[in-house]
């Protein structure tokens, strides 16, 4: 049943001024913000995996992450597809044991899952064996995708910080200090 | 099975690897096919039998024309978006699955607020609104509501109603049938990145009126559509993106409301669904030898980091600039307050 929602006193209806701009979906934008709170807590990985798996270590991971920002950066890709890959490796890694020849595929094979999600132009298989230095085939890192989405039973509705930040960012009207130092800290 | 039930479940399958596609998946010797459903721009659906359990689902068989890359990005969003949706009228995922039934969820992905620029090529062509032929890539939900209006329309006439082979051809049609866009009714329409690909002062380009009327009230074995079905239609089909109707007003229509017969509750209607879940398999990680500490690359990369963040800010403070530039107008006035249907209400008990 929709209902006109009720703001306290000193607060105004965040939506309002959206009424005519359809960019900014203000018809729908309460519900999705739920419906991806939800999603969050579906989305997240259980945070003491690393005692599960029998080859790695944090540090490790921290190695991988660092590797695929650098990635990342040359691509010039979004933020949301570095936050996706983060996710989907985390989630696959909660969910399997890797040994660690394998773990720098996972990464790749998780970075080209989330660019074919996120990216409106995302880059080809090529491009990607060429920065892990040809130490993967095209066939491992197409059966690695089919591997991964299939655990992750192809869930990758993954609502990255970055949407909430932007809702925030609205709800401050733009503080570009407050902004930068929530991307910073993202 | 009787016809009009709805296929409800669907299984992928990919042609050029049929027994390893997945670890969870069967192979599709699983399924005897037993007709073609329907093709569509990603793949084939057929209908069949589970052999297994005899049950009816629907066969997907998507394309694979750029093997090269791995899974194709449309049956990859198309997948996740349709495993998340659970709806009486949204055909139910069962293995890895997909779907087709009216709708068409191959370029679904989920809404970023503000929407960030997304794919360009997107819709069969015959359902593409007009923004997206002129190239606007900030394409709402005003655009799906465009394609609503043609599949309604394509219902009413029991024909594609604008069956376009190219681009310049899907515009012609749609000139033909809704008369030429101006400037007046959409404003700003020459502004879009690829308005000047199209030549709109051609005579087949150049057509003051509308004929849609005339279109579905004489149509091929289907009955002449009713006023108010005709007004639904026309108000889906408006050019500016800013005046279509949107999924509230359409609900608000006098079709679903003055004309029989009237909206039911969707339990009166409801249809079985029977759910399957896909169990877990061997895989290619896991196990296996541990040779050195592999041939990670690291170094450099938060300097990196931090510099690609900071263009990133200023993408994000330019792209806003230029959505808030976007006219605002005046007259289009949005319903506030929407009402739903008494019978939704029903349902929510």
């Amino acid at each position: 049943v929709m209902m006109e929602p009720v703001y306290p006193e000193g607060v105004d209806d965040l939506d309002a001024e959206d009424a005519c701009d359809p960019m900014m979906l203000s018809e729908y934008v309460v519900e999705i913000f739920e419906y991806m709170k939800k999603l969050e807590v579906e989305c997240m990985p259980n945070p003491n995996y690393m005692e599960s798996q029998k080859e790695l270590k944090w540090s490790m991971r921290d190695i991988l992450i660092d590797w695929l920002i650098d990635i990342h950066n040359k691509f010039r890709l979004l933020p949301e597809t570095l936050y996706l890959t983060v996710n989907i490796i985390d989630r696959f890694l909660s969910l399997r044991v890797v040994s660690l020849v394998k773990l720098q595929l996972v990464g790749i094979t998780s970075m080209f899952i989330a660019a074919k999600y996120e990216e409106v132009i995302a880059p080809s298989i090529k491009n990607f064996i060429y920065m892990a230095d040809n130490g993967y085939t095209d066939e491992e890192i197409q059966r690695a995708e089919r591997y991964v989405l299939s655990v992750l039973e192809f869930n990758l509705q993954y609502p990255s910080s970055m949407s909430f930040l932007r809702r925030c960012s609205k709800a401050e009207n733009y503080n570009i200090q407050t902004r930068t130092l929530g991307k910073y800290l993202m | 099975m009787n016809a009009t039930q709805r296929l409800t479940s669907v299984t992928l399958s990919v042609s050029d690897t049929p027994s390893n596609f997945i670890g969870t998946c069967r192979p599709v010797d699983d399924f005897e096919k037993v007709g073609r459903v329907g093709e569509g721009t990603y793949g084939i659906v057929y209908k069949a039998i589970d052999k297994s359990n005899q049950k009816t689902v629907a066969l997907k068989r998507m394309r694979m024309e750029r093997e090269a890359d791995g899974l194709p990005l449309s049956a990859l969003r198309e997948i996740s978006l349709l495993r998340r949706l659970s709806h009486t009228n949204i055909v139910r995922v069962m293995e890895v699955c997909v779907g087709q039934d009216l709708a068409d969820f191959g370029l679904a992905r989920q809404f970023s607020v503000p929407p960030c620029p997304m794919t360009p090529k997107v819709v069969t062509l015959w359902y593409r609104a007009p923004e997206i032929l002129l190239g606007e890539r900030l394409y709402t939900e005003a655009s799906d509501m465009w394609s609503a209006g043609c599949i309604f329309g394509e219902l009413l006439k029991n024909a594609p109603l604008l069956p376009g082979k190219v681009e310049p051809h899907q515009f012609e049609l749609i000139i033909a049938l809704l008369g030429n866009p101006t400037e007046r009714i959409w404003p700003s329409f020459r502004d879009l990145p690829l308005a000047n690909l199209f030549r709109f002062d051609t005579p087949k380009m150049q057509q003051q009126y509308s004929t849609i009327k005339q279109v579905l009230s004489s149509s091929n074995g289907a009955a002449a559509a009713s006023p108010q079905a005709l007004e639904l239609v026309q108000d889906l089909l408006v050019y500016d993106p800013k005046r279509r109707l949107d999924t509230r007003g359409a609900l608000r229509h006098s079709y679903f409301r003055r004309e029989g017969p009237n909206p039911c509750i969707p339990s009166a209607i409801r249809l079985r669904f029977d759910s399957r879940s896909g169990g877990g398999g061997g895989g290619i990680f896991g196990g296996g030898s541990s040779a050195g500490s592999g041939n990670l690359r690291g170094g450099g990369a938060i300097a990196n980091l931090r510099k690609k963040l900071e263009g990133e800010q200023q993408q994000g403070q330019d792209f806003r600039r230029k959505i808030r530039r976007v006219d605002r107008d005046e007259d289009f006035d949005l319903p506030v307050g929407a009402r739903p249907f008494r019978q939704f209400d029903l349902d929510e008990k």
